[in-house]
């Protein structure tokens, strides 16, 4: 096999010789291994070779794109032949476009030694079957746990190559580690799953495997003291840091999402750029240089490298959408924040202690679990159903609720969410302990 | 049908088969798995075709199974020399106990569940482009008839997907199998408000199937009628005791998720089933059979042959409300002395077959849907469906309502805004109190587990579920 940057190079040119005015070539390939075990011994060993050629041709405003995952010479000449054939027989795409050379420049050595997304440490299977081993007889230790769905350990090295005629070339390296266990508790026939996880760039930077194992069943015994609160209507909830990731900034990410608004389909729309729809303390931003970051990447897809850190919403203020190239363009917006999607995503902190935000709430929800697929972007209407443990005088008491229906608008309850001052980056995206004023709980 | 992939590998079934034996030697039983795939997309949004995609995936696994666990090696593209690697590596993971279970298998596949023919009649992607092309035209135009429509997204791809099954107890079966789709959505804007609904099918039949003009018009008429209903709707309400009329077809996701997921086997092989133990016990109302089908017609879901090589069946899972059966693969089957049903599924060649349904649907009872819905003083007619999940172990269930509307004293009344319904999987069906007779399978529908998506279907009759059992959460 060539060289992986060659192979994209060749690619190129080879389109440009067929009558492509424009192509670009984007290369990937993963190295990756996972173990599982369960009662003391391998429940699996894994190991993935994947790999692939995603390929794109444009011819005047033509365009089409296919991919491969044989990489050999004559596979690739193969589909760059396929494409722009399929591209001359396209119809036109008035928004069809690759980045401008004005915005491309040449990916820097130093940044990506920066972002040190490469761990040199490597673990064999019988190594890593060792650490979920620990793992398990740690979640097993904890009382009320009488079994485990599963416990995994895997990690991979990932390299990505792209090549646009535009002049772009850029390659990096990443590799990945991580550790997650599902805890089983029972009592009196009621058996409750949950689970604890962690994962980074560096083997160094995951929590001792009996931690997240004592983590999982502690989290999976506390289920176990159920109630229903039998309540409905409007509470005060509190949503573990994961949580307001889920509800608040999943959500809202794909109603910025360049295609959702171009499409009519996001509650915000083109003109809400530059207006304030959310209460003052709501910031969301994009770190795309976060050293060792899960999503932390040196460039974009389209080439462009764009600023180290954006801000999508600003004091409320809708300041940026997510914008590839052709979305872009449909929108008559710039695409040099180099955003098509979020690289490490979060909503900046605030002020208060996760126990001072819960300090005055009489009976509330915090929230620890959610379910379903509940939200519309179209008019933010969110449905879930959720379960956490009830607040009662300003304490989260140990009485879980397993079952509630959480319902509200996503533009509303970002008008009434504080966030606390314990925000992490433990994942690409995160977001601190919220509080949301008036939600409708039913449960 | 496998002579792409043994020309790829530069091998034949004899080769093939005593590498796939030697490189499984210690473990008992397991396969080659080998795909090559194919795939066409386009689609069309704002009155403009975006770019076509042509894409090609080939790759295999070695699988061995070691006492009802799996090693599984995965390689991208067929290549012998990956190939080769794989087989090589595969001895030097270490294996713990000697095999203790005895792996069955469930005799011959069967054949024929859709066509084995070239899915696009022999015409090149060149060629069928254009057509595809006018085709989403022709359905823009129709939909933009409506004033109020502002947006119309089309999707059109079709797929078809070779695969090759050495087993290492020398059997070898061979499937091909087929994909056309087509999806229709629309964004309706009506006195400031917006909606959209959408309908689309994606079933294993040639591409000819999606150039019916009644199919396709049927896709933007229910895809406007559904964005106008909501355009209407009211906030839903909320609480537990609304009696549920969950209509035919689609309704099925609610049967998927507090039941389907819970009889997959391999949940019951470590013993974190909501419903373990549970055989032989009634889970539903009398006049409740739930059965997995993967043999029917042209339906989504079917196969002639599950990803482990073994035949597909009809499977009784819940017969007139007591639990007779489950979903199993080769391991779950022998850890738990059940049979081979022939539901070991894999999304790709990338991923460990496991446990999963194919065409899962509650038979036909004998009331009629106006007298079930005459019967409801106070409830919800739920008419449409977004996604669904059920946490296994608790057998807490969720799914959302995209269309639905409110029952007063016997009457239909105003339309409400998506809601999430939820339940208990183990009491939920013992509040079925009818049961009618107009089953429908879904033509659209995939499903996730532990990471991966298959194409399933979800079919019921009109059914109606007793206040009490399901909470629903709405904002009034």
């Amino acid at each position: 096999m060539s060289n992986k940057l060659d192979i994209c190079k060749k690619a190129v040119a080879l389109a440009l010789k067929l009558g492509a005015s424009d192509a670009s070539s984007s290369l990937g390939v993963t190295n990756a291994m996972g173990v599982s075990v369960f009662e003391g011994k391998s429940d699996g060993v894994e190991g993935n070779i994947d790999c692939g050629i995603s390929f794109t041709a444009h011819v005047g405003q033509k365009v089409a794109s296919g991919s491969t995952e044989n990489l050999t010479d004559d596979s690739v000449e193969s589909l760059v032949r396929t494409i722009v054939e399929a591209a001359k027989q396209a119809p036109e795409d008035p928004f069809a476009c690759v980045a401008d050379k004005s915005l491309i420049q040449p990916v820097s050595a130093d940044m990506i030694k920066y972002l040190d997304l490469v761990d040199s440490t490597e673990h064999t299977a019988d190594e890593m079957l060792q650490m979920a081993c620990e793992m398990e007889a740690a979640a097993r230790s904890i009382a009320g746990v009488a079994s485990i769905r599963s416990a995994d350990v895997s990690s991979s090295q990932y390299e990505h190559y792209l090549v646009i005629s535009n002049g772009f070339e850029g390659h990096y390296k990443t590799s990945s580690r991580s550790a997650v266990i599902q805890a089983m508790a029972e009592l009196n026939g009621e058996k409750v799953i949950n689970y604890d996880y962690d994962s980074a760039r560096h083997w160094s930077d995951i929590r001792p495997m009996a931690s997240i194992g004592i983590k999982s069943g502690e989290k999976a015994a506390a289920m176990l003291n159920q109630v229903s609160m039998g309540h409905k209507g409007v509470l005060p909830v509190v949503l573990d840091p994961k949580i307001s990731v889920k509800l608040l900034l999943g959500t809202l990410q794909s109603c910025l999402h360049g295609g959702n608004i171009v499409a009519k389909g996001s509650f915000i729309n083109k003109d809400d750029l530059g207006t304030k729809l959310f209460g003052d303390n709501i910031n969301l931003l994009d770190n795309r240089t976060k050293v060792r970051g899960l999503g932390s990447s040196p460039y974009a897809g389209s080439g462009i490298i764009g600023p180290e850190s954006v801000n999508l919403v600003k004091n409320g203020n809708v300041e940026n959408f997510l914008l590839g190239l052709r979305n872009a363009k449909q929108l008559g917006l710039s695409p040099k924040l180099g955003r098509p999607s979020l690289y490490n995503p979060y909503f900046e902190g605030g002020t208060l202690s996760p126990d001072d935000l819960i300090d005055n709430i009489k009976l509330g929800l915090y929230v620890t679990n959610v379910m379903g697929h509940g939200f519309k972007a179209i008019t933010g209407d969110i449905s879930y159903t959720v379960a956490g443990f009830v607040i009662r005088d300003g304490v989260i008491t140990g009485e879980y609720v397993k079952e509630a229906s959480l319902a509200g608008n996503l533009k509303d309850m970002l008008n009434e969410t504080t966030f606390a001052n314990d925000l992490k980056f433990n994942d690409s995206a995160n977001a601190a302990t919220a509080r949301i004023e008036g939600v409708s709980i039913v449960g | 049908m496998s002579s792409k992939i043994l020309s790829a590998l530069n091998s034949d079934i004899t080769e093939l088969t005593r590498l796939t034996q030697n490189a499984l030697q210690g473990g008992n039983g397991g396969e080659l798995y080998l795909a090559d795939a194919w795939s066409f997309a386009i689609s069309m949004s704002l009155g403009i075709v975006t770019a076509p995609d042509i894409s090609f995936g080939a790759g295999g696994a070695l699988r061995r199974i070691n006492d009802a666990t799996a090693d599984m090696l995965t390689f991208a593209s067929l290549d012998p020399a990956y190939l080769k690697t794989a087989a090589k590596n595969m001895q030097g993971i270490s294996q713990g106990t000697a095999p203790s279970v005895k792996i069955a298998t469930a005799g011959t596949m069967g054949q024929g569940y859709y066509t084995d023919q070239d899915i696009l009649g022999g015409v090149k992607i060149y060629e069928f482009q254009p057509k595809a092309e006018a085709l989403m035209r022709e359905i823009d135009a129709y939909a933009r008839k409506d004033s109020r429509v502002t947006n119309v997204g089309i999707s059109l791809s079709v797929s078809s997907k070779d695969i090759l099954i050495v087993r290492a107890d020398g059997k070898h079966v061979v499937d091909k199998r087929p994909m056309s789709s087509l999806n229709v959505s629309v964004t309706l804007e009506d006195n400031g408000k917006k909606e959209n609904g959408g309908k689309g099918m994606a079933c294993p039949v040639s591409v000819d199937t999606l150039f019916n003009k009644a199919t396709w018009q049927k896709f933007v008429d229910h895809a406007i009628n559904h964005a106008h209903n909501n355009l209407t709707a009211i906030d839903a309400p909320s609480g537990d005791d609304f009696d549920l009329i969950v209509a035919n077809g689609w309704g099925g996701v609610i049967m998927h998720e507090a039941f389907g997921h819970g009889l997959e086997a391999d949940f019951h092989q470590k013993g974190i089933a909501a419903f373990q133990g549970m055989l032989g016990q009634r889970i539903a109302s009398k006049g409740v059979t739930i059965i997995d089908d993967g043999t029917i017609q042209n339906a989504r879901g079917s196969l002639n042959v599950d990803d482990e090589g073994n035949p597909t069946n009809r499977n009784i899972l819940v017969d007139d409300g007591i639990l007779v059966g489950l979903m199993t693969s080769e391991i779950s089957a022998a850890k738990l002395g059940m049979p081979v049903t022939g539901n070991a599924r894999r999304q790709g060649y990338a991923y460990q077959p496991i446990p999963r349904m194919t065409n899962t649907f509650i038979d036909n009872g004998n009331a009629s849907v106006e007298d079930l819905i005459a019967g409801v003083k106070k409830g919800i007619l739920v008419t449409e469906f977004g996604g669904g999940q059920v946490d296994i172990t608790s057998g807490t269930f969720e799914f959302n309502t995209t269309q639905a509307r409110l029952i007063q004293n016997g009457k239909l009344g105003a339309y409400i805004k998506g809601a999430s319904l939820c339940g208990q999987g183990k009491t939920a069906f013992q509040h079925i109190t009818g049961v009618a007779n107009d089953l429908e399978i879904s033509v659209t529908g995939s499903c996730g587990k532990d990471g991966q998506s298959l194409a399933v279907t979800v079919g019921q009759p009109t059914i109606a579920v007793g206040a009490g059992a399901i909470t629903v959460g709405g904002t009034a």
